[in-house]
């Protein structure tokens, strides 16, 4: 996983592993970081996942996998306004 | 190496699962025992250790669990213990092992039975925490959907275990729905642990539930599904496959001495090749033919030891056997709501292994029979002054080259004039001739094909598995069953079978120009009776033979060919104690043979307890004089 | 070539063992018990033993004491994962036995794809691992532990016991890396450090995840500090030691509550887990190097030995245990190689240098 910080926005790229859940919360949990753009995503691990539930950042982008653009995305998207 | 490993698993394994079954049946029933509660918790450990080695991961994780409960238990921390869980644990075990035997793997439901196993012996009656949800309604979830509705909610340490539950979701074909929530809100996020998994995942597939389930299959403790509208059941066949165990249990010291045979034989045979050298180099003729002479006394000790051993190598013992029926007996007492009790003996006894394989149906079957049919219910007992529990004793003996295998129960005893009545209703025997039978040939008579003398079917017994089958069965494997009542105390089903079913001692004789083979040991003299020397007497004939009548039957004709030509040829056999003469065409020689239980469509013929090879490789039957004449 | 005796009462484990063995080009002897094994013992003359904890007639434990006794060498301990494993395991290898394998577990041909290279790793160590270097070391560990347990006994001993670490934020962390003989290792480093140590120490000991709780308990009995498992996200104090959580990795990173150690999933990338390597490559993410003190010791294999030398280099101090009391000297061997060791010391005497380096 890469991250690129752009202001609050953070863009995830490349396929996010399961130990990159931890460096995912410290960065949500410090606080300056509102917004995810998954554009870049190849992947999410279940733990990362986890992470963004639950630190609720606003979820953008639309990746090129499949899966992440028709369900993953759209169901962390939707859970972030749903709360 | 797999399938070797799972074969020679079924042996241990089983072994060591009978071994614990009867620890914990004991310690259940007796006093504290440190030495029986080791060598239970050892048996556990070693069947956890052979589960998880070979993959079976329901077996593996709740004999884990048992194997903690009994280090506590071990340990004293055990508050007196509570063996039932255990037992069960047992002989759910065993069933499994006979799945495994039988089909090759566990069963679908191998998983929840031992998370429930786990949560009984985790002391908590609860469901297993995993419950993707009892409350879960799938219809709900995706209300006005079709297609099979998943609630998947992976364990707490599923991230350490290599499970990524995004990944295993995706493999779900035909997604329609997904979300993604967490089961718990974040207590401290500054202490938030991000490897701890509190995912919960719902989704809706719109492919067909064993397509779903399959995906699903690593995780299906931790998945509810619900199939919605379209619901489609989806049960698989029963399966039933005839269990035949190959395997055999040597004892090290009878494979090492066949080893050493076969190094013998390694060296005899060098020197036949050193042997055909000198022939081929023109050496002398005489010299040659006495050193191959030589050779061939050698080769023919070996031979012999080799087949003294291997004949030996095929004894084992009965106690596996044995050992499978006080589960079984449990569960059918348990079906029938008639408390029993099951004693066993004689586990030590050694048969060929072909008899001990053919012996489990008809044992079971004889159990099956004392327990619905022969023991009465607990009210009865105990209006008969016997104890509410039965006991029913399963023991085996050797007696002289056989082994006797009796099934005795304390029930009712078999009733002479309900078993004529039946028979006579059936038409399998006519109304005067019932009359002038003993009871003792009436109780034998439940062994007539058709008969069965239980009022109603029962789901124990079964519909159309009599006591005709038992017979069938242990006739071929040479042996011979025997009913004894005594009504109101009980009734004992006795089995005699021979212990060896390699090189017999065999008579062969000629009979209606056939050969056939007599068993060498029932046979008591080869006499030469003149034709002048018999005279008739009543409806057959007899001669003297030092001072004794014997009478005299021809062999062909018992076996229901016409009677051959003269001759002064009798063998006389031991008959039910008394000798019988039998003449016979011609004595032709006494040999060693490989007799084999009868099996198609000459199983059932009278009088034939199997066949053997002869040097020409014909086939030879080998007759049971008794049987012939019975 | 190497003559190993394979003592296991599964018929099961001892064939998968010995065919193992046997391809790898051990000469293989077996016996199904402890007192089969004994009777061996003189005619076999096995340069390395494996031994099954729980057998009939006689157990591991009482035969490897035996072993001892007659003709010590070096025994591989085969345990199972339970609770009652971990413990007897940990009493094996205080007993003198130089290392153990958990019995394979799972789906069986990835069960003997995963044994075969690390039995025949542990047992080509071991062939060549000192059995001897125990006698007095093991001898004074056994004071200090009956020491240690006394005061129990009577109810005398006050402190700690059981308590989380509560001291203030640390300064600086000291990182321990140990494999094969390290539980030993452990207790006499643990046992001799300072009750005013400084820095909170943190333990990657490869094991099995139900080992390291069994482990941090027995440690604790003899340490001057509280010894816990970091079983979750672990906030660090001063007087604190931390034992990775087996089967997994032990990480560091910074959250409000300060430095926290916590257990993340093994990562594919390294062999042995807890990973060394994994444990101070985290704390260079967040500790300055200067901040940061590495101990290494006796293990086979060489991991930590690459980011301690890297630590090293940028300015932190390291200790590698020496080779004389080194059950296996490959982990402190590797780093020593790569020129990463401020102090090369026998284990006895790591307590009292990491004292002098973090004096003030």
């Amino acid at each position: 996983m890469r991250i690129e910080r752009n202001g609050a926005i953070a863009a995830l790229h490349g396929h996010c592993r399961v130990e990159d859940a931890e460096t995912l919360a410290a960065l949500l949990w410090e606080g300056s970081v509102t917004t995810l753009d998954l554009s870049g995503c190849d992947s999410l691990h279940g733990a990362v996942v986890q992470a963004i539930l639950a630190f609720q950042p606003s979820v953008v982008g639309s990746p090129g996998d499949e899966f992440l653009k028709q369900h993953l995305v759209p169901a962390l998207a939707r859970r972030a306004t749903a709360d | 190496m797999i399938d070797e490993l799972l074969a020679q698993f079924l042996i241990e394994g089983r072994e060591q699962a009978l071994e614990a079954g009867a620890d914990l049946a004991a310690l259940q029933r007796g006093p504290a025992d440190p030495a029986r509660l080791d060598r239970c918790f050892r048996a556990v450990h070693t069947l956890k250790g052979s589960a998880d080695l070979l993959g079976l991961t329901p077996m593996g994780r709740v004999l884990h669990a048992a194997e903690d409960v009994l280090g506590r238990l071990r340990g004293g921390q055990g508050e007196g213990g509570d063996f039932s869980v255990l037992l069960e644990v047992a002989d759910q075990v065993e069933r499994w092992l006979d799945d495994l035997d039988t089909v090759g793997v566990l069963p679908e439901s191998a998983s929840a039975a031992s998370q429930a196993l786990i949560a009984r012996l985790a002391g908590d009656g609860a469901a297993p925490q995993v419950a993707a949800a009892d409350d879960w309604d799938g219809a709900s979830a995706f209300p006005g959907r079709a297609g099979v509705a998943i609630r998947y909610r992976p364990r707490a340490d599923g991230y350490f275990a290599g499970d990524d539950p995004i990944a295993i979701i995706k493999a779900v074909p035909d997604l329609a729905q997904l979300r993604v929530s967490l089961a718990e809100p974040v207590a401290d996020p500054a202490l938030y642990d991000p490897f701890r998994c509190t995912l919960v995942i719902e989704a809706l597939s719109t492919a067909a539930l064993p397509a779903v389930e399959t995906a699903l299959r690593l995780v299906r403790d931790q998945v509810a599904l619900a199939t919605l509208r379209a619901a489609e059941a989806f049960a698989p066949a029963g399966v039933e496959v005839e269990t035949a165990r190959r395997t055999l249990r040597i004892d090290a010291a009878r494979v090492d001495q066949l080893a050493d045979l076969s190094d013998q034989l390694v060296v005899a045979k060098g020197g036949l090749i050193e042997l055909a050298a000198q022939a081929e180099r023109g050496g002398d003729g005489q010299a040659l033919g006495q050193a191959l002479r030589a050779k061939q006394a050698e080769l023919d000790r070996l031979v012999a030891a080799l087949h003294t051993t291997v004949g030996q190598a095929r004894m084992t013992p009965l106690a596996p056997l044995l050992g499978r029926f006080p589960r079984l007996v449990r569960e059918i007492a348990a079906t029938l709501g008639k408390p029993a009790a099951l004693e066993i003996e004689g586990g030590e006894v050694e048969v060929d292994k072909a008899v001990v394989d053919g012996l489990f149906e008809p044992l079971l079957h004889l159990l099956r029979n004392a327990l619905d049919h022969g023991v009465e219910r607990p009210e009865a007992r105990t209006a008969a002054g016997k104890p509410a529990q039965a006991l029913v004793r399963l023991s085996a003996r050797t007696v002289g080259d056989q082994a006797v295998i009796e099934v005795v129960d304390d029930g009712a005893g078999v009733d002479p004039a309900r078993v004529r009545d039946r028979a006579v209703a059936r038409g399998l025997i006519d109304a005067t001739s019932a009359e002038a039978m003993s009871d003792a040939a009436l109780v034998d008579l439940i062994f007539l094909p058709g008969f069965s003398t239980a009022e109603t079917v029962s789901s124990v017994s079964g519909r159309g598995v009599g006591m005709d089958a038992v017979r069938a069965a242990v006739t071929r494997l040479g042996g011979r069953v025997e009913i004894d009542s005594r009504p109101g105390l009980g009734t004992t089903v006795r089995l005699a079978l021979p212990i060896r079913m390699v090189l017999a001692k065999l008579l062969v004789v000629e009979s209606a120009g056939e050969r056939f083979g007599l068993p060498l040991d029932g046979v008591a003299e080869i006499a030469r009776v003149p034709a002048d020397r018999i005279f008739p007497i009543r409806a057959g004939r007899a001669f003297v033979l030092r001072d004794e009548v014997v009478p005299l039957v021809d062999l062909a004709q018992a076996l229901g060919a016409e009677a051959g030509p003269s001759s002064d040829r009798v063998v006389v056999a031991g008959v039910g104690g008394e000798p019988v003469g039998f003449a016979v065409d011609a004595v032709v020689e006494r040999i060693d043979a490989v007799v084999r239980p009868m099996a198609g469509l000459l199983a059932g013929a009278r009088g034939v307890s199997g066949s053997t090879l002869t040097a020409d490789g014909s086939v030879m039957l080998v007759l049971d004089l008794a049987e012939l004449l019975a | 070539m190497t003559k190993v005796l394979v003592v296991d009462d599964s018929a099961l484990l001892r064939r998968v063992l010995s065919e193992i063995l046997t391809e790898a080009g051990f000469e293989v002897a077996i016996a199904r018990d402890g007192v089969e094994a004994l009777a061996k013992l003189d005619e076999v003359r096995p340069d390395v033993v494996t031994l099954d904890v729980q057998m009939p007639r006689m157990n591991g434990l009482e035969c490897l004491e035996q072993i001892m006794a007659r003709r010590p060498c070096p025994v591989v301990m085969v345990s199972s994962l339970t609770a009652e494993g971990a413990e007897a395991t940990l009493s094996a290898l205080e007993l003198g036995a130089v290392d153990f394998l958990p019995k394979p577990d799972g789906v069986v041909s990835l069960a003997i794809d995963e044994l075969a290279p690390v039995l025949i790793e542990k047992v080509t160590a071991a062939a060549t691992a000192k059995v001897g270097r125990g006698s007095r070391l093991l001898e004074r560990l056994r004071a200090r532990r009956e020491a240690a347990r006394a005061p129990t006994k009577t109810g005398a001993r006050p402190r700690k016991q059981g308590a989380a670490p509560a001291g203030d934020p640390p300064e600086g962390l000291v990182l321990v890396g140990t494999s094969t003989g390290g539980p030993a290792a452990l207790e006499a480093l643990l046992g001799d450090i300072a009750p005013d140590f400084p820095w909170p120490i943190l333990v990657a000991q490869h094991m099995p995840a139900s080992f390291t709780a069994s482990l941090a308990a027995r440690l604790d009995g003899l340490c001057p500090l509280s010894v816990v498992e970091a079983a979750g996200p672990t906030p660090l104090r001063t007087g604190g030691v931390y034992i990775a959580r087996g089967g997994a990795d032990m990480v560091v990173s910074r959250r409000a509550a300060g430095l926290v150690a916590l257990p993340a999933p093994a990562d594919p990338a390294h062999r042995w887990h807890p990973s060394v390597d994994r444990l101070v490559a985290s704390a260079m993410a967040h500790v300055a190097p200067d901040r940061l003190v590495g101990v290494l010791m006796t293990g086979m294999g060489d991991d930590g030995a690459r980011t301690m030398a890297e630590l090293h280099r940028l300015g932190g101090r390291t200790v590698a245990e020496s080779e004389e009391t080194a059950v296996v000297w490959g982990m402190p061997g590797a780093l020593v190689r790569l020129g990463g060791a401020s102090a090369v010391e026998p284990v006895d005497a790591i307590a009292g240098r990491l004292s002098m380096m973090l004096a003030r």
